[in-house]
């Protein structure tokens, strides 16, 4: 058989990605401090993540929202991370309970929709003047929110579609489903051959 | 030659096909420059939506308020807020409440507060002070009042210790903001403050189950 290799698929680790892709991750010792309450410990693994998880939140709710809900998981993560039985587990937990929060606080706003028609954001797209280079931030907020959200989970946050299924409350077929339409959508609003 | 879907290039994209579909679309692969294109293009969103710059500049901003916060959480209340460490919060120890150390609390506040009274003539206080344990304070009676009504110790004598010692230190407190209305930033007043806020946190770490 000749002819060009496949390209290289896309490789996804198990389940969540890892502390070591954080600059400066949090060590279990600064965990293990900040559940016997030791407030410096806790600033530390603070100031380890929260560019990550603002940067979640950013991407999956209103910009009005954001600094509020990070807010919010910190309070939690303060309130909870006695539960936390591995230290070693500390960056996934925070990850779960951020999404769990930041789920809950768009369910309040009843924002969830993961049936709106494709032809809302078709027309989104169709206003964007040709050849507009979208920074990726701002083509992701262009998602329709149920699309948005499992691109995020899923090709950021590094979960698996039977994890996002049992989040969103959605089949499997459904996060697959979201997923190419993110993915398309995305590379119709990023449409640059230079860019890409 | 039948290209495979948009979906189908997602999905292989992601290991993510039954073995025959998978089979056949690499084998397709071999072949179609269009799709290897697309998947190229499919790849290059991912990796670059991982490796988006994360940094926020209102970090420290956010750390000022989620500390504040969490000093005066109703959850927060098992220890000293400067660093030093506290117990854990599943110390089976802890979930016993001891009730003479709470008596001695409810006497404790009822001291502070006298002994805050009689020096009244000669201290102002410091009002940020004060604000800070009328919030805490307000925190501890809630979740005193919650504690009772929950029935976690599950006796009368339980529930009627609870709320002396709240009514103690509702009673200081009064007694705090009113004296530093009038007499801002006196070190006296400031340092009984102190005392207050450390007595009304040993009190605490016995009732928090």
């Amino acid at each position: 058989m000749g002819g060009r290799a496949a390209p290289a698929r896309v490789q996804r680790g198990p389940g969540l990605r890892l502390t070591s892709e954080m600059p400066c991750p949090p060590t279990g010792a600064d965990v293990t401090e900040a559940q016997h309450r030791n407030h410096d410990a806790f600033r530390r693994l603070y100031m380890a993540t929260a560019d990550r998880i603002h940067r979640l939140a950013r991407w999956m709710l209103s910009r009005e929202d954001v600094d509020d809900v990070v807010q919010d998981i910190y309070l939690r993560a303060w309130e909870r991370l006695p539960e936390l039985r591995d230290p070693a587990a500390f960056t996934g937990w925070l990850r779960r309970l951020a999404i769990n929060v930041i789920l809950r606080h768009r369910e309040r706003a009843a924002l969830i929709d993961l049936g709106t028609p494709l032809d809302v954001v078709e027309v989104a797209v169709s206003a964007a003047p040709p050849g507009l280079r979208l920074d990726l931030e701002r083509a992701v907020a262009r998602l329709p929110e149920g699309a948005r959200t499992v691109f995020v989970l899923f090709d950021v946050e590094g979960y698996r579609h039977h994890e996002i299924a049992q989040l969103l409350g959605i089949s499997d077929h459904t996060s697959r489903s979201q997923l190419h339409r993110a993915r398309s959508l995305l590379r119709d609003l990023l449409s640059d051959t230079e860019e890409l | 030659m039948k290209h495979p879907t948009g979906e189908q290039l997602s999905a292989w994209l992601d290991n993510d096909l039954p073995a025959e579909t998978r089979a056949s679309i690499d084998d397709h692969l071999q072949r179609c420059e269009h799709c290897r294109g697309e998947l190229l293009v499919l790849r290059s969103i991912i990796h670059r939506a991982r490796e988006e710059a994360a940094e926020w500049s209102g970090k420290e901003k956010g750390w000022k308020v989620v500390s504040s916060q969490i000093a005066h959480s109703i959850v927060d209340l098992r220890g000293p807020q400067d660093g030093r460490e506290g117990r854990p919060a599943r110390d089976s120890r802890r979930r016993r409440m001891s009730w003479r150390l709470l008596a001695a609390g409810v006497v404790g506040a009822a001291m502070v507060s006298s002994v805050f009274l009689v020096q009244r003539s000669q201290s102002s206080p410091g009002n940020a002070s004060v604000e800070v344990l009328l919030q805490a304070d307000g925190v501890t009676r809630a979740n005193l009042g919650m504690l009772s009504e929950r029935g976690e110790w599950g006796t009368p004598s339980a529930r009627e210790a609870i709320a002396a010692a709240s009514l103690e230190i509702d009673r200081g407190l009064e007694a705090l903001e009113r004296v530093s209305r009038e007499r801002p930033n006196d070190p006296a007043v400031i340092d009984l403050l102190e005392r207050a806020i450390t007595h009304r946190r040993q009190l605490l770490t016995e009732v928090t189950p």
